[in-house]
């Protein structure tokens, strides 16, 4: 699709690079948040194996 | 209340399931009483009601696939050993697709299979996966053992936005009882089926009309045998279970699966675990024995779970 988008001049080496930069920093600024955060209590963190509510025994 | 056949009961549910929910499709064969008379796919259309080639894993992969995307399949692989070819898209995609997805899709699938020994089955046709299934996290596992948890259990499985495993017993289809049809679904428990004050069985799919025959014949002794349906082997009613044990202070537990690391044996640990106190005697398993089932009824009858087994499992706990 790189090659692609170059020989259709829709973008030139460096809005691709552009796109690949704000990637990058789009997924570290989430990795850094999702490390932030507090670790989730152990029966939070296995709440949606189940969908819960009380049709089966807990 | 009706009196009907735990074929009839089952068929119902399924039945009521489709006539509700337009969402409700169903894969592969059920038939005979309380179903359609012309059959689910005249009745249904054939467009919600699919008779799939024999290939497993094809037709439960899209049952999946049909989840995801808002329907809620049923699916009947027939006898529970081609279930096997089946084990990926029910172990390791429906089972687990809502916790990795952190609750965000939900895979309301009911599988469908028959378990327990036939004489002249043999090995290939006779597998009982339902501990197998117990051991897979994000499945729920039922086995009704009476008329009415047949209809009970198939109304919450198809009411349910979690993958259950409906587990079948040919041996029940013709069981007579009780049943209260179009009701919504309720909540499942283990149900204590006959009351008693000497032992508690819990007793597992078809060995619930063992139990109750065993029950009956040790009354004219003065042995007083409660009966616990245990209806949801996973996850499994603990409170439920440890109430009756309570009670009784004995626990017999009977599955007709293989022994080791077997329903039955899920049970006597849980109880043994949570509810020593309460024992007076060591609790017991009466299940299949860990050998292939064979095709000689004789030989079959000599590994069963039978009611004479259960009788002296019980006398056992009240020595």
């Amino acid at each position: 699709m790189v090659r692609a988008t170059l020989l259709e001049e829709v973008l030139d080496q460096e809005g691709i690079l552009k796109i690949d930069e704000d990637v990058r920093a789009t997924v570290a600024k989430g990795q850094d948040a999702a490390r932030a955060a507090a670790f989730p209590a152990a029966e939070r963190a296995f709440q949606d194996a189940l969908s819960g509510g009380d049709l089966w025994p807990r | 209340m009706a009196q009907m056949s735990f074929l009839e009961a089952r068929n119902r549910a399924v039945t009521e399931a489709l006539s509700e929910d337009p969402r409700a499709i169903l894969f592969g064969g059920m038939s005979g009483a309380g179903a359609p008379e012309a059959g689910y796919a005249e009745a249904f259309g054939r467009g919600r009601v699919r008779n799939p080639p024999v290939s497993e894993e094809a037709y439960a992969a899209a049952a999946v696939g049909a989840a995801l995307n808002g329907l809620r399949p049923i699916v009947s692989f027939s006898t529970g050993s081609f279930m096997f070819n089946a084990w990926e898209p029910v172990v390791n995609e429906a089972a687990l697709m809502r916790y990795m997805s952190g609750g965000q899709m939900s895979v309301p699938v009911t599988f469908h299979f028959y378990v327990g020994l036939r004489p002249g089955a043999a090995a290939q046709h006779s597998q009982m996966p339902q501990a197998m299934l117990c051991n897979a996290p994000g499945l729920v596992v039922v086995a009704p053992g009476t008329p009415k948890a047949a209809y009970e259990l198939m109304r919450t499985a198809t009411a349910s936005d979690d993958p259950v495993v409906y587990v079948d017993c040919l041996k029940l289809h013709r069981e007579e009882g009780e049943v209260e049809t179009g009701v919504d679904a309720r909540p499942a428990r283990a149900e204590v089926v006959r009351p008693g004050t000497d032992v508690t069985v819990v007793a597992v799919s078809a060995q619930v009309p063992r139990a109750l025959r065993v029950a009956e014949r040790l009354q004219a002794e003065g042995i007083s045998v409660e009966v616990v349906d245990a209806r949801v082997i996973s996850p499994i009613d603990r409170d439920g279970i440890l109430k009756s044990v309570a009670r009784t202070g004995r626990l017999v537990a009977t599955d007709e699966g293989q022994l080791t690391c077997g329903v039955a044996s899920e049970i006597v640990a849980t109880v043994s675990e949570h509810g020593h106190d309460l024992l007076k005697s060591a609790p017991r398993r009466v299940a299949v024995l860990d050998v292939p089932a064979p095709m000689s009824p004789t030989l079959d009858a000599a590994i069963a779970p039978s009611e004479d087994r259960i009788e002296e499992a019980i006398r056992a706990t009240l020595k």
